[in-house]
């Protein structure tokens, strides 16, 4: 008996494991892959009231196409349910999106919505690229890259391992935008600008296919895009974030270009407080370490006072570039850096103790930076290249 | 008379206890630490370590270090026979109500990560059937499923940790003021409330072996309040305190994003599924110590020999009773997240408070006035 209603039990059982596509199992969300088409890239640009979402399924594999759509709906997720409607009967799959691309417009009005969307989504992870595409539409750029050989998740993918190797950016992830703009108040956001790849500015004129440059960051303050952070002081915000690693040209005294590599440096802030517990200023000290990877004329780069006076020029450039940079934190009254972290982290009781509270100071606080730099040779190149014939060895090989 | 051959060892006890304070550790501890202490978050976990000692302490001195006695036996002496089959059998439903969470929570986890959109009810039905078998079963047997989980859970965590430091920020972790002082004990109750489940397991020491030491007993708090620690400087320094208190489940949301040297990534769905052998082990205990209870409560002898899974017999009607109340406990509680707020805020924590907590020493004073213990 016991072993008949066991039976009878596993007989009832079986419609449940008729497979994973028909209704009836308890795989309720399964879907089978060859359905799927993964979305690598999303762009959202403004399109009168309308949020318009364009998706790129990224690099064509073998035999497959790759999908590029766009459509205009009142909100993300509408337009996101209004794609699937276009998407030839495949699934639109986010779980491996990679970028999200903003245009400037849209990054004008507020990105919170859509960060709020990414925190909500189930799918779409929180480590998610952010960018900002510099005075133009993110669909401009994802659909003219997507015309070609490159498209903009291969553009994109390069451009991030270039960028992490090369240290004179930083691309931001959701998860780290929301948390610094609901600490801060404020964020950088990796911009990029579209390019030919001939290397010539983007027009609406262009006809040759484009790829994404980095181009300094997006301010974002409140959640909106108010201002830009030129390449120049990027690398000091790098600097700042992840003491960003780059080369850095400058000119000697006789019109000479000297490009450096900077291997190191650190960058930490020293409060100035006032009798009455108020902030007097922040010397901004940066320790700077570079080698000398190129000369456009001769020099005995075996020569200390050379090299010393090669340290001051970058200190001089560094100083002025961290000045502007630091200033735009008072011109923007946004504190896109978290230099109130590192002031709070240096002491928190005076810090928290201020009279007027960090948000209030910004625009009119006092920042004084000091630059040390230190420049070596490459080791294993004594003097650069003479050409003059006058060298130890010019003669000899005559 | 407990069967002779249902017997587990200290060790398996507290891997039963590590397992049963997982989820409940996930889902309040980074959100409400971070909530209430901000970045300090983390000295919320070490202040909490305190109360957990002498808590976890008052019950070991409560049973003894001996075995051979749980709390059930210790009520009924203080409280006297019919005073303690009415706290017993009060305890009973509380277990059930608790189970009853477990399995709603539970299927809230799965709705909220991987399947969005899903009604709860599936998930509450299967898990207690799941359940059912365990709690009909011998306790060893479920304290040896513990043994086996633990290491899996613990090994998944470790791997979360580790590949989320590269993202993890300590900046702004380390300062606490005297303005924040207060906020970092209110967060100790965020760490406190969850672990202090683990207290309940003082009904199953009558059936442990060999001596509870209580260096096993330290070590196991001190283990527990490490994972504690991690999980909360980890989702802390990954997103910031605002986003984590912001987040339901900040420690899946943290798994979304984790990748493994850019080969293996999303491995939400796999992580969320192996938080079901935390469920199963809580809420198996849960249903199986309510039994007892009953049982104790009616006066009724669970024989010596060991029983069959199918006999219901000497009592053991009342475990599918109990499987059947907590569902339907489980599936009326909460229609939707939201709703389930209210319980996970507010009712939960203050009846978990209750019972842990102020029930326990309140025994203890009567069963010294009545020189009972």
């Amino acid at each position: 008996m016991k072993k008949l209603i066991l039976i009878l039990i596993i007989i009832c059982m079986l419609p449940s494991l008729a497979g994973c596509e028909h209704a009836g199992t308890i795989y309720s969300n399964y879907r089978e892959v060859e359905q799927l088409q993964l979305i690598r890239a999303v762009g959202v640009d403004l399109d009168g009231e309308d949020v318009r979402m364009t998706i790129s399924s990224g690099e064509r594999n073998e035999g497959g196409e790759s999908m590029l759509l766009s459509r205009n709906a009142e909100s993300l997720a509408t337009a996101a349910n209004s794609l699937q409607d276009y998407a030839a009967g495949q699934e639109l799959f986010y779980a491996h999106t990679q970028y999200f691309l903003f245009g400037q417009a849209a990054a004008e009005q507020g990105i919170e919505r859509y960060l709020d969307y990414i925190e909500r989504s189930t799918t779409l992870p929180m480590g998610i690229s952010l960018f900002v595409v510099r005075g133009e539409k993110a669909e401009t750029l994802m659909t003219r890259s997507g015309d070609g050989q490159y498209d903009t998740g291969q553009s994109l993918t390069a451009l991030k391992d270039v960028v992490n190797r090369r240290g004179d950016n930083h691309i931001f992830t959701c998860a780290d935008t929301a948390r610094a703009l609901s600490e801060n108040g404020a964020a950088l956001i990796c911009a990029l600008r579209p390019a030919t790849l001939e290397g010539s500015a983007f027009t609406s004129d262009t006809k040759a296919e484009v790829t994404a440059v980095p181009d300094g960051f997006g301010i974002l303050r409140a959640g909106r895009l108010v201002g830009f952070v030129e390449p120049d002081e990027a690398l000091c915000a790098a600097m700042l974030i992840d003491s960003g690693m780059s080369s850095i040209v400058l000119s000697d005294a006789d019109g000479g270009l000297i490009t450096l590599s900077l291997e190191g440096t650190d960058v930490w802030l020293e409060p100035t407080w006032n009798g009455d517990g108020s902030l007097g200023y922040v010397d901004v000290n940066v320790s700077a370490r570079a080698k000398l990877i190129e000369v456009s004329q001769y020099h005995d780069t075996a020569d200390h006072e050379l090299l010393d006076l090669f340290g001051r020029l970058l200190s001089q450039e560094l100083e002025r570039r961290f000045t502007n940079l630091l200033s735009m934190e008072n011109q923007f009254r946004a504190d896109f850096l978290g230099l109130g972290d590192m002031l709070r982290d240096r002491d928190a009781q005076r810090f928290d103790a201020m009279p007027q509270s960090w948000n209030e100071l910004l625009g009119n606080v006092d920042f004084h930076v000091n630059v040390s730099a230190k420049v070596g040779r490459t080791s294993d190149l004594k003097s650069s290249v003479s050409v003059d014939g006058e060298g130890e060895f010019g003669d000899s090989g005559q | 008379m407990i069967p002779a051959n249902d017997k587990i060892s200290a060790k398996q006890l507290f891997a039963a206890a590590f397992m049963c304070q997982l989820s409940p550790l996930i889902r309040r501890v980074p959100a409400k630490t971070a909530e209430a202490a901000g970045g300090s978050a983390w000295l919320s976990v070490l202040l909490a370590a305190a109360p957990l000692a002498l808590m976890f302490f008052f019950a070991y001195l409560l049973v003894g270090s001996k075995g051979g006695r749980g709390l059930g036996s210790v009520l009924k002496d203080a409280l006297g026979s019919v005073l303690g089959r009415i706290v017993l059998a009060v305890y009973a439903f509380w277990f059930v109500f608790l189970a009853a969470f477990i399995l709603r929570s539970g299927a809230d986890r799965f709705i909220g990560t991987i399947y969005p959109g899903s009604g709860p009810s599936l998930f509450v039905v299967v898990m207690v059937l799941a359940c059912l078998p365990a709690a009909m079963g011998q306790l060893k047997a479920l304290a040896r499923s513990a043994m086996l989980f633990r290491p899996v859970l613990l090994a998944v965590m470790l791997v979360v940790f580790a590949f989320s430091l590269p993202d993890v920020r300590l900046a702004g972790m380390w300062q606490v003021t005297p303005s924040n002082e207060l906020d970092v004990l209110y967060g100790s109750f965020s760490v406190f409330g969850p672990m202090s489940i683990c207290v309940y397991l003082a009904f199953v020491t009558d059936q442990t072996e060999g001596e509870i030491k209580l260096s096993g007993l330290t070590g196991w708090l001190l283990a527990a309040l490490a994972v504690a620690e991690l999980l909360c400087v980890t989702t802390i320094g990954v997103f910031g305190a605002e986003m984590t208190a912001r987040l339901r489940n900040p420690f899946f949301a943290l798994v979304r994003d984790v990748t493994i040297f850019n080969a293996v990534e999303r491995i939400d769905a796999i992580v969320v599924a192996m938080w079901v052998f935390s469920d199963f082990v809580l809420i198996s205990l849960l249903l199986y110590t309510a039994s007892k209870n009953l049982r104790m409560s009616f006066g009724i002898e669970p024989g010596e020999e060991k029983p069959k899974m199918t006999e219901l017999g000497r009592g053991r009607w009342l475990t599918p009773v109990c499987a059947a109340l907590a569902l339907a406990a489980g599936l009326a509680m909460a229609k939707d997240a939201v709703s389930l707020e209210k319980f996970t805020e507010v009712i939960m924590p203050l009846l978990n408070f209750l019972f842990a907590v102020v029930l326990p020493p309140v025994v203890f004073v009567i069963g010294r006035l009545r020189r009972k213990i």
